[in-house]
């Protein structure tokens, strides 16, 4: 439980504490890269997750949806 | 307090609530003219950039996933040793429909073959190995996901339903999701719900009588979470998801050997699930790279914690190449109810041997290429990657004294190709 | 990647295309597209001819019926009626009509009698504008989209240019400025902006990655008449000319807001002009009468960059 706490805080800090500029949308063009995307490229981080998933006992994390499978 | 300073500080509560009016209102002003110029037709492309575009887009992957045969020593005498393969085909299709909408078609095709962990024995040693279990007849899997997504302003909606089907399972599911923009889109909002409703029908129960059979498993998710732009260059996220197992949550072909006898795998009927998963993005236009990062923690009521570390690094060259070198760090702790095998009867009666609830720790490595190009009037890229994994007690955070022998290692090598038009 | 600039002709104005395509194929056939798109806007929204769209609303004034418009229209008469609530009715599309009497060629002021004459037909406030149908009430009564229409067009063309495929270039549409996108390299677009009395030289030199930059000056068009300068901005409560401001230039997501800021600038005149700038929250660049230079983009001024759009 206290690892959690840990890492809850970790990812608060990130957050906050960076202090955050206010970005313009004329000034958006490198998060507007591909690079930059949280999945760069979907079939490739469907795929990552789905072998990982199926080999460890996490779950893959990004969001809902997708289906199951009987992996062994 | 006296009533002049009474009078002094409603006028300076009055004069702020008044520039705080102001403020808004000429917010109104720069937001009402850009609101009305996005209205403009072909004009709202640049905003509504982020994920509806006018092109269609088709992509094809194909990846070989091998595991490496497990070491002599870890297994049992007389059991298969070569393991798992499997090739898997995927696909991709998305396309805009109208100006709002966009509809995106996911179909993945597996082969598998191979043995695969059965159960787990005391080694004459002493030392645990696994019994595997013979190789097995290519078996295939088929998933098809459609995913229509509507396109608002400042915001989006999805709906996603799909089905999967192996010859021993069936599954179907559902989602719905949604994101709110704030801020000039610095901040989005994303928060979604889905569930899948799993029947598993295992092949062989004819010849093994005491096979499960005609078990469902239902599962719930439901996730929420945050992204921020932190500078021009940099944007975090952070995300939770909870996910709820209801059903046969046990894997009907593995066993486990309890006080000598080997006992069907039985794992509680009810699982409750968090994930916490953080990402990090931050280019460095010096180097005409991206560094990514994301950290999950991970946490269920069968007492498995576990965290993810990955670090990725995109390095664009020649304005058409890119090389994507990362790193993963996996470590998990263990079942409540797991054990390698066992010399005691458990009163709840829950026995598991799959090393995916054993302590262990993953490293892997991947490196991936892609390559855009342009031929027959249509933009391509081409993609190859190769990705190393290595599982083992030793790798995880705390010391695992008897790691599972089943623990597997694996190379993934995948290419594919898409076309934009 | 080849880069390659497409001088062209259009709305009055030198123009010109900044493009950077993987192939002189795919380049030539964007180029083309937008040079048409320049022309169908101006086809349709040109006061000078008859045949356009424009002159047929025109054409409808007085007439009780009005004139059904296209959902393109519509969407331009919407954010007109915008911009004329957010600069409390100076941006105002109606007062096309002073140019009848304020014709700069001739180098004539006209008497304060032929400007009360018009009066009655100016005012944003008195057409009829309820999607679809656009009521001028009075015979006389004129739109003049030509204050907002050629920075629409530069925002129209560099989305078409994106839309194509295209994620690096700028698009010039006589001053009013529209990116497609940065250079490959991530470098922004150096963007001269002209002094605004002396012609070859810029006042300052603007980066720019995204959105547009537009600047509305006295000096495009205007009369100098005993040594007093008329310009073409026209208030539209006085009927006069605007003063106190030599040139405006802000930069925003759109070329048209970014035009539309300008002008409501321009029309505000010396004083409230760049107070109304600041608290918009848009970056601009201020030269009054006098030679005094403001605003946030002041800060690039380069006397000595006399390159305007290098890249």
């Amino acid at each position: 439980m206290r690892r959690f706490v840990a890492s809850g805080l970790l990812a608060a800090l990130l957050l906050a504490g960076t202090g955050c500029a206010a970005v313009k949308p004329w000034e958006r063009d490198v998060l507007a890269r591909p690079d930059m995307a949280w999945e760069p490229d979907a079939l490739e981080a469907k795929r990552s997750a789905h072998v990982h998933y199926s080999k460890e006992a996490a779950l893959p994390g990004g969001g809902a949806g997708g289906g199951g499978c009987g992996c062994n | 307090m006296s009533n002049a300073s009474r009078r002094a500080r409603r006028k300076a509560r009055v004069r702020t609530a008044r520039r705080r009016a102001q403020r808004r209102r000429k917010q109104g002003a720069l937001a009402a003219l850009t609101s009305g110029a996005l209205a403009l037709p072909g004009l709202a492309g640049s905003a509504a950039a982020e994920g509806l575009t006018d092109q269609i887009s088709s992509e094809y992957g194909f990846s070989r996933y091998s595991e490496g045969s497990i070491p002599a020593s870890k297994v049992a005498p007389g059991s298969e040793r070569g393991r798992y393969d499997i090739d898997m085909h995927q696909v991709r299709l998305a396309a805009p429909l109208g100006e709002r909408f966009a509809l995106g078609l996911d179909v993945v095709h597996e082969s598998m073959s191979g043995a695969t962990p059965w159960y787990v024995i005391p080694g004459d040693d002493g030392e645990p190995v696994q019994v595997m279990t013979g190789a097995t007849v290519e078996d295939k899997r088929t998933d098809v996901l459609l995913e229509g997504k509507y396109f608002m302003d400042r915001s989006l909606a999805s709906l996603s339903g799909g089905v999967s089907f192996e010859k021993d399972y069936l599954a179907i599911n559902g989602g719905l999701g949604g994101q709110l923009d704030f801020n000039e889109k610095n901040t989005t909002l994303s928060g979604g719900l889905g569930v899948s409703i799993d029947k598993i029908d295992p092949t062989d129960s004819a010849e093994f009588p005491l096979r499960p059979n005609h078990e469902k498993k239902q599962s719930y998710s439901a996730y929420a979470g945050i992204s921020q732009v932190v500078r021009r260059n940099i944007a975090v996220q952070s995300t939770l998801t909870y996910a709820l197992g209801d059903g046969f949550l046990s894997d009907p072909y593995k066993q486990a050997l309890v006080v000598g006898e080997p006992l069907a795998d039985s794992r509680p009927d009810l699982r409750h699930q968090i994930a916490w998963l953080s990402r990090y993005r931050h280019h460095f236009s010096s180097l005409n790279g991206t560094f990514h990062a994301n950290y999950q923690f991970y946490w269920d009521d069968w007492n498995i914690t576990a965290h993810t570390l990955e670090v990725a690094w995109y390095q664009s060259l020649f304005e058409s190449i890119r090389l994507i070198p990362s790193f993963r760090y996996y470590t998990q702790g263990q079942a409540d109810f797991y054990a390698n095998y066992y010399t005691q009867v458990r009163s709840d009666g829950l026995y598991s041997s799959d090393y995916r609830l054993s302590p262990y720790g993953a490293l892997s490595w991947r490196l991936r290429a892609e390559a855009r190009f342009r031929t027959w009037q249509l933009d391509w890229v081409g993609s190859f990657s190769w990705e190393r994994y290595l599982s083992s007690g030793s790798y995880a955070l705390q010391s695992v004294s008897a790691p599972n022998p089943g623990l597997v290692s694996f190379d993934v090598f995948s290419v594919g190709l898409t076309t934009r038009f | 990647m080849l880069a390659q600039r497409v001088p062209f002709k259009a709305m009055g104005s030198p123009c010109e295309l900044h493009l950077q395509a993987e192939s002189q194929e795919r380049l030539d056939a964007v180029a083309s597209a937008a040079i048409a798109e320049v022309a169908r806007l101006e086809a349709k929204y040109s006061r000078y001819r008859d045949d356009s769209f424009a002159s047929r609303i025109n054409a409808s004034a007085g007439d009780p019926a009005g004139l059904e418009v296209d959902p393109e229209t519509a969407s331009l008469l919407d954010y007109a009626d915008l911009a004329w609530q957010q600069s409390g009715g100076l941006f105002d599309i109606s007062s096309g009509v002073l140019r009848r009497v304020w014709r700069l060629r001739t180098g004539r002021v006209p008497e304060p009698a032929e400007i009360e004459a018009l009066r009655p037909l100016i005012g944003w406030g008195k057409v009829r504008w309820l999607r679809p149908h656009v009521v001028l009430p009075f015979a006389g009564m004129e739109l003049d989209f030509g204050g907002y229409v050629k920075e629409y067009a530069a925002d129209r063309v560099a989305e078409l240019c994106r839309a194509q495929g295209l994620r690096h270039g700028l698009v010039d549409l006589g001053g009013d400025l529209a990116v497609v996108g940065p250079h490959p390299d991530g470098s922004p677009w150096r963007v001269g902006i002209r002094h605004p009395r002396a012609a070859e030289g810029a006042i300052a030199s603007v980066a720019l990655f995204a959105g547009g930059i537009a600047t509305s000056g006295d000096y495009e068009r205007c009369m100098l008449v005993d040594g007093k300068r008329y310009a073409h901005i026209l208030n539209p409560r006085t009927g006069w000319p605007v003063a106190g401001l030599a040139s405006v230039s802000v930069a925003a997501s759109h070329c048209l807001v970014a035009g539309t800021a300008s002008t409501i600038a321009m029309l505000k005149g010396g004083r409230a002009g760049p107070a109304w700038l600041d608290r918009l929250g848009l970056p601009s660049l201020r030269v009054d009468v006098d030679g005094n230079v403001s605003g946030s983009l002041a800060n690039c001024t380069h006397p000595g960059d006399s390159q305007p759009y290098a890249a």
